[in-house]
């Protein structure tokens, strides 16, 4: 047929040499097909070896992201790395550096393990490896952080168990391979995980190698965790113990003060009224110190009952709708003599319109403005010392804040200060005034204040540029700024 | 369960992580093997355990070549390490 004739089958022509394969290279093809689908499988092969181990990985993550407990981290890691990785036994030892000691923390074990071990009368939890780092094979593993094998468990726990037991032990288990691997973080062996196959260390697979690298970075590192939480935990404990114990302490010593203080105080008043006869101006004198000392170690004392109650949850207030204004300006007429006495001017500034109600324990509220503007006259050597009150308005479905402000031009105070001021026992540092105190009145008054939903905070802009102190407290919803 | 059986699930289900699905249907066509639940990994033998197992493994083989044995016999050591030598199908010894 000439070319010309008939194009249409010129590609019907071609279509049919195209699918028309010789068997040569029909073989070629099927050949070429047959090595893509194994090169496939490889690569499908290496990727299902790295799946496997990350997600043995992932469960060990999962187990040490949500066990903080050592033993449960064990069990855990234990049991998940024996299942996944067809394992007779998988334990972990922690070590002792000082004792030099392995203490077995777990171990989980196949069930022909555990019916061996059972008839046998074996408890490789009690097991203890002593002189740990002098017996051969733990020496390698915890000297130089190296993995190490054996056929033979009779080298893991010789001496320990009987050589006859383990026998037994080795043979109903089938246990052919023992891995010992360093647990280390910060370069610092902290156990060793154990490892029992039922085959020769040869026969472990690629996965299983790998795999067993990555796992003891994991429970290395889970290890490590657990332990440090559990000591910060009992050190926790141990503290809150302390500190039960020094509020107790505080609380029976005040008690036990209160009654002699109240003593030397009605006793030195009565002195000082005359009661006892007219005292000379040489008489009255110390007599007006011990009384002044008297006063200052009372209000001490009633500060430390006062923590104490708080602290064992035993302070009661009693609630009152009050305008606080009252509060601040019976306290500004109380203090106006003892500020000038000092040679300063003691200012008020009410700038929000009456009433300014809030629900609050009088008394307890009322310690808290003295305190803090006793403490602004004692600090403050010239200038002045300002007690204002204002309302603060709120958003919406707030009621607003009723603001009590406490400025001094007095020696103020560093950031560091600043900090820790109202923590319990804290003082300001570098001040030049020996002012006394005993260091308890501003927790308290963060105390008081928090208890009734308000805040309190200081400022300063650094040593002797004085300082501001700020209460805030809810206000009555029919207060509204 | 026997050994085999188990062995043969392992195989399997070693093959299902590697190539998916599929690792069951060629599973379904070899002659003694019969998969009595794909989802919960169940099977049984109507033939020679010892030989159906060589015949799955080879049903792989065939398909995969070289490595899809060496990845039988790798997953199955632990429980060829359970079998007298004479017992092991030779495709995995």
């Amino acid at each position: 047929m000439p070319d010309s004739d008939a194009p249409k089958n010129d590609i019907a022509q071609n279509t049919v040499d195209t699918e028309q394969v010789s068997p040569a290279e029909a073989t070629n093809t099927e050949d070429r097909l047959r090595m893509i689908n194994q090169e496939m499988y490889k690569h499908s092969l290496e990727l299902s070896s790295v799946n496997k181990t990350l997600s043995l990985l992932r469960k060990l993550y999962q187990i040490t992201l949500l066990e903080l407990d050592p033993e449960t981290l064990g069990n855990k890691v234990s049991d998940t790395v024996r299942i996944d990785l067809n394992l007779e036994i998988a334990g972990i030892f922690v070590f002792n550096k000082k004792k030099d000691r392995l203490d077995p923390l777990h171990f989980s074990k196949s069930d022909r393990l555990i019916s061996s071990l059972a008839n046998l009368d074996i408890r490789f939890k009690d097991a203890v490896i002593m002189n740990a780092s002098s017996r051969s094979p733990f020496d390698k593993v915890l000297t130089y952080k190296i993995s190490s094998s054996t056929k033979d468990i009779n080298d893991i726990w010789g001496g320990i168990i009987p050589a006859e037991k383990l026998e037994t032990v080795k043979k109903e288990a089938n246990i052919q391979t023992t891995m010992l691997l360093p647990l280390v973080t910060q370069n610092k062996t902290i156990g060793v995980l154990l490892l029992g196959f039922n085959r020769p260390y040869e026969a472990l697979s690629e996965f299983e190698q790998e795999a067993m690298k990555s796992v003891t970075d994991v429970a290395a590192v889970a290890l490590d965790k657990a332990y440090l939480y559990r000591e910060l935990a009992d050190a926790n404990l141990k503290l809150e113990e302390v500190d039960k114990r020094k509020t107790e302490f505080l609380s029976l010593a005040s008690h036990q003060l209160r009654t002699p203080i109240t003593a030397i105080k009605g006793y030195t008043s009565m002195v000082l009224e005359g009661s006892y006869g007219d005292l000379t101006e040489t008489q009255r004198e110390p007599i007006s110190r011990v009384f002044q000392s008297s006063l200052n170690l009372a209000n001490v004392v009633e500060d430390l009952l006062d923590v104490a109650k708080i602290e064992q949850g035993g302070m009661k207030y009693v609630m009152q709708d009050i305008d606080l204004e009252t509060v601040t300006s019976a306290l500004h007429k109380e203090f106006s003599l003892t500020a000038k006495s000092k040679g300063l001017e003691l200012q008020y500034e009410n700038t929000g319109a009456a009433p300014c109600v809030v629900s609050i324990d009088p008394v307890k509220f009322r310690q808290v403005i003295l305190n803090l503007l006793d403490n602004s006259i004692k600090y403050t050597e010239k200038g002045f010392v300002k007690l204002s009150i204002k309302k603060e308005a709120g958003g919406s479905g707030n009621s607003g804040m009723a603001v009590v402000s406490i400025s001094d031009s007095g020696m103020g105070m560093s950031p560091e200060t600043q900090a820790k001021l109202f923590g319990k026992f804290s003082r300001g540092e570098g001040t030049k005034v020996n002012a006394g105190g005993s260091g308890i009145g501003l927790y308290l008054v963060k105390e008081i204040v928090e208890s009734h939903g308000g805040t309190v905070s200081a400022e300063s802009a650094g040593v002797g540029k004085g300082s501001v102190f700020t209460v805030k407290i809810p206000l009555k919803a029919e207060a509204k700024a | 369960m026997s050994i085999f059986n188990k062995i043969g699930i392992r195989i399997i289900k070693q093959q299902e992580q590697i190539i998916g699905p599929v690792a069951w249907t060629e599973a379904k066509k070899v002659p003694g093997l019969s998969v009595v639940s794909q989802e919960s990994g169940e099977i049984s033998f109507t033939a020679d355990e010892k030989e159906t197992v060589n015949k799955l493994v080879s049903q792989y083989e065939r398909l995969f070549g070289r490595a899809s044995r060496e990845a039988c016999r790798e997953s199955v050591q632990d429980l060829l390490a359970e079998l007298p030598r004479d017992q092991i199908p030779v495709s995995l010894a």
